[in-house]
């Protein structure tokens, strides 16, 4: 009896946990349309005048509208607030017609208003994300759907006008000290997608913005989740609980190319992200305390030739990246140095020890080491914890050894390694930049205005490097209207960049992301054919993302599920015809 | 007779009373199967830590060394154990690995127990204030969390093995104190330290003479307990990213296994062998450990 008793219990038991597993997987299937991402990184901050990490341009890309977009494709001009714009004759002031039918995702009209009020702001404001590009402009709306944009020197990179609109209802209550502490989390948006909930660390989940004026995605719901480790986010995707990864590690993705996981698609896009060793070039104007040796334009050169990259492109990216010589200024391939491999940096030690004896810098004590009046040959090595440019390290203090230059590494977490670039107390150190879709911002690093004289203030010239001539190129193209004569300079700007400058450039390294291909399709790449899907310039791939609808793939994890839960059902059955049995048997006798 | 009695000066007598002891150790030693067959082991990584260069060349340590290797291989007859993410041979790195490994293992432990013994003998030597302020330091150091103490001591001093170790030493020294402390505390009230103190003998007499050749077996046998810890912490720091990350230790091995996906990608050469040379070495020193505790303190024998 008390047998019979539990076997009941045991099969209710297991029939309420089949019937529990079959409304879960309901659920997910009648619930909202949902694409999850897995990231390495948390938010930052959601404040566009505060944030500046990869994630949090992903989300204001999604959320915060601008003024015109750029394709996919080329990052030519697209309408977005804008539907038509016309220039002057003169090329400085432009005259935007905007869209009738915008409003914020409270429900608040979106109008020329919140434009005019942002490019007014940020320059009061000295907003770090938008001065770049408002810095030289004023904007006044004459009317709702009418904006004038007027800039002090003619701008090549108008009529593009790309920063993130931000509402001005919202923001017209918080005072400029105020500011830097607000922490964006009214979740109004205007882009295609709105925050509803944020848990940090942990992930951020927005929806369909219901007043959003442009393409209608097919994701209704978004979800950005936060992983320790890329690895283990690959096993999520791999387990099936998400749909696209950033940041896959570059054995597993050579594991995917080979199509070892047949229901996910790993795409390499390139961008233009680029690695590179910042070489301390002590300009007079600047602070610091970089070794004598690195001013010598003979010495950086020699670095750049000892250095193997393809050997690095080879092991340390798998292959997913090129070998570079000088920065990607725009993440436009067609801005990149165009010059011919025989024409430039190879890899070549001989003629390194060349230039570093030509230079001076001898062996005289026989210790391996260079030296020169007295001065030993042996640079202060920084880098970065985390992030690919570390991986280089190994190698390049071997190649440097080669050559007779001694190199002291130490490890910085980001923060620290920022704060002594602020000072240019360094003599060699490795990171990385993403470059904007114009190239100026990009190029305006390397001028004399931004090598760091201020600790408190720091600088973007982290090569602490200056150049007569490449400033004046670089005031010369920020004005040049035609487009054919301004990437002529750039040319120019590169060579001298190459020649002279700072960095020893290592590689243009590929963002490697994957996808579940049994669920979604129409990848669409930023730029056109190199680029990648997800964290591109304005993040339009997930409008054009596709659900497969009753895919073969998708298809299959639900007919495992189905087979598991008719094997739970039938086995809860069995048991409870059993002990009926068993029971009956006992009545009888 | 009476004339080769008279004949051992009493230097001489002290040296054949310690011979005497140490061929005790040694056979009751030999009889602890575990503890005897962790004494091998030792001897064994210490022989091929010492004789790593004529097992590989140290210039397979290189990262330029896996130029025309292939990333992540297999064993196979040229790579016994394969080769990590970059084409470097594995047992070559596993080999120096255990020079860095048992290196930063036995260079902090001398480094705790250094400090742990002197904290010790004086806390229990000499009591009052100062023994009150030294033992609240070696509570504090009990308590405090060890790991992220190790973490930010090693992010500020910098990461070459011998900071490292340094690092490990100088928060590992906490139980030793105490074990110590104690054992002087008890020596202390003995009745042939009172006999010297009796006799005149000044407190450098006392501790160096009578007390310290009384804890000496005991800070021995927990040197050995030590090392085991200062490995592992080694290897944690390693695996975290916090150690130095161009010396080829076993966490760094570790590490790489697990930052490269090798897990995902059943790579299982690169992360079982530096695993088991970790879990193999630990487990000897503790064995080896154990047993000189037993022979040094009778009182645990039957436990």
């Amino acid at each position: 009896m008390n047998k019979n008793l539990f076997k009941i219990l045991v099969a209710l038991v297991v029939g309420f946990a089949a019937l529990a597993v079959s409304t879960s997987t309901s659920v997910s299937a009648e619930g909202e349309l949902t694409f999850t991402v897995g990231v390495t990184q948390d938010i930052d901050s959601l404040n566009v005048t505060v944030g500046f990490l990869v994630i949090d341009y992903e989300i204001w890309n999604l959320t915060l509208p601008s003024l015109t977009s750029k394709a996919a494709s080329d990052f030519s001009i697209l309408p977005y607030m804008a539907e038509s714009w016309t220039g002057s004759e003169d090329g400085l002031t432009w005259t935007y017609k905007l869209r009738s039918d915008m409003k914020w995702s409270d429900g608040e009209p979106m109008t020329a208003d919140d434009v005019a009020y942002t490019i007014t702001r940020s320059v009061a404001d000295g907003w770090w994300n938008h001065t770049p590009v408002t810095g030289n402009l004023t904007a006044t709306a004459t009317d709702a759907e009418t904006l004038v944009v007027t800039s002090s020197v003619p701008d090549p990179k108008l009529p593009i006008l790309d920063v993130y609109i931000v509402p001005k209802h919202i923001y017209e209550k918080i005072s400029a000290e105020e500011l830097p502490n607000y922490l964006a989390d009214d979740n109004v948006s205007g882009g295609p997608f709105q925050i509803v909930e944020r848990k940090e660390g942990e992930f951020v989940r927005l929806v369909q913005n219901p007043n959003w004026f442009g393409k209608e995605p097919a994701i209704e719901q978004l979800i950005f989740r936060t992983f320790e480790t890329a690895e283990a986010q690959y096993n999520a995707i791999k387990a099936g609980d998400l749909d696209a990864v950033d940041d896959v590690p570059v054995k597993i993705f050579t594991s995917l190319e080979a199509g070892d996981e047949p229901n996910i698609i790993g795409i390499a896009g390139n961008q233009g992200s680029f690695s590179y060793l910042a070489m301390n070039s002590s300009c007079p104007t600047g602070i610091g305390d970089g070794h004598v040796a690195l001013k010598d334009p003979n010495v950086r050169r020699a670095i750049n030739w000892s250095l193997d990259r393809e050997l690095m492109v080879d092991k340390v990216l798998n292959g997913f990246g090129k070998p570079a010589v000088s920065i990607s200024a725009s993440a436009n391939p067609a801005f990149d140095y165009q010059v011919a491999a025989d024409q430039t940096y190879s890899y070549d030690p001989a003629r390194a020890k060349a230039l570093l004896d030509e230079a001076g810098w001898k062996d005289t004590n026989g210790d391996g080491v260079r030296d020169k009046d007295g001065v030993e040959l042996k640079l202060r090595y920084f880098d970065r914890s985390i992030g690919g440019a570390s991986d280089t390290t190994p190698f390049i203090t071997g190649f440097l050894k080669d050559v007779g230059i001694a190199t002291d590494v130490k490890t910085f977490d980001e923060d620290s390694l920022g704060a002594i670039q602020a000072k240019s107390e360094f003599d060699l150190y490795t990171w990385g930049w993403s470059p904007y879709a114009d190239p100026d911002n990009m190029l305006s690093n390397f001028t004399t205005a931004a090598v760091p004289t201020d600790p408190t203030v720091g600088g973007y010239n982290d090569g602490n490097w200056c150049n007569a001539e490449y400033d004046a190129l670089y005031a010369k193209q920020k004005v040049e209207l035609d487009p054919v004569k301004r990437a002529d300079m750039i040319q120019q700007m590169h060579k001298i960049f190459a020649n002279d400058g700072p960095y020893a450039v290592l590689y243009k390294y590929d963002n490697l992301q994957a996808f579940r291909s049994d669920r979604w399709q129409n990848f669409v790449r930023q730029p056109a054919e190199v680029g990648p899907i997800m964290f591109t310039q304005t993040s339009t791939g997930y409008l054009d993302l596709e659900p497969i609808s009753g895919g073969s793939g998708g298809g299959g994890t639900n007919t495992i599920v189905v087979i598991g839960v008719a094997l739970v059902v039938a086995g809860a059955v069995f048991t409870l015809v059993r002990s009926r049995r068993k029971k009956s048997a006992d009545d009888r006798q | 007779m009476s004339d080769s009695v008279a004949s051992i000066s009493p230097r001489g007598m002290t040296w054949a009373r310690r011979k005497r002891a140490l061929a005790r150790v040694w056979r009751e030693l030999r009889n602890d199967r575990s503890g005897f067959s962790g004494l091998l082991i030792l001897l064994g990584f210490g022989l091929v830590a010492l004789c790593a260069p004529l097992i590989a060349d140290r210039s397979l340590l290189l990262a330029a060394a896996g130029r025309n290797n292939p990333d992540l291989a297999g064993p196979s007859a040229k790579f016994l154990l394969g080769t990590d993410d970059i084409g470097r041979d594995i047992l070559a790195q596993l080999v120096w690995g255990s020079r860095v490994s048992l290196f930063i293992g036995i260079f902090a432990t001398v480094v705790a127990v250094l400090i742990g013994s002197l904290v010790g003998l004086v806390a229990g030597y000499v009591k009052g204030k100062v023994a009150t302020v030294l033992l609240a330091i070696d509570n504090f150091f009990l308590v405090v969390p060890f790991l992220p103490l190790a973490i930010v001591l090693a992010v500020i001093l910098g990461r070459s093995p011998v900071t490292l170790a340094l690092v490990i030493g100088f928060t590992s020294w906490a139980g030793s104190a105490r074990l110590v402390r104690a054992q002087v505390l008890s020596l202390s009230e003995r009745g042939y330290v009172e006999r010297a103190r009796a006799l005149g003998a000044n407190s450098r007499h006392v501790i160096l003479r009578h007390i310290l050749p009384g804890v000496a077996p005991l800070i021995i046998a927990n040197a050995t307990l030590i090392v085991p810890g200062a490995i592992l912490t080694e290897s944690t720091l390693s695996f975290l990213g916090f150690g130095d990350r161009l010396s080829p230790s076993w966490g760094k091995l570790l590490d790489g296994a697990q930052s490269s996906g090798s897990i995902t990608l059943n790579a299982w050469w690169y992360y079982l062998p530096p695993g088991l040379c970790i879990i193999t070495v630990v487990l000897a020193f503790t064995l080896f450990g154990r047993a000189l505790e037993r022979i040094f303190d009778p009182r645990l024998a039957g436990r």
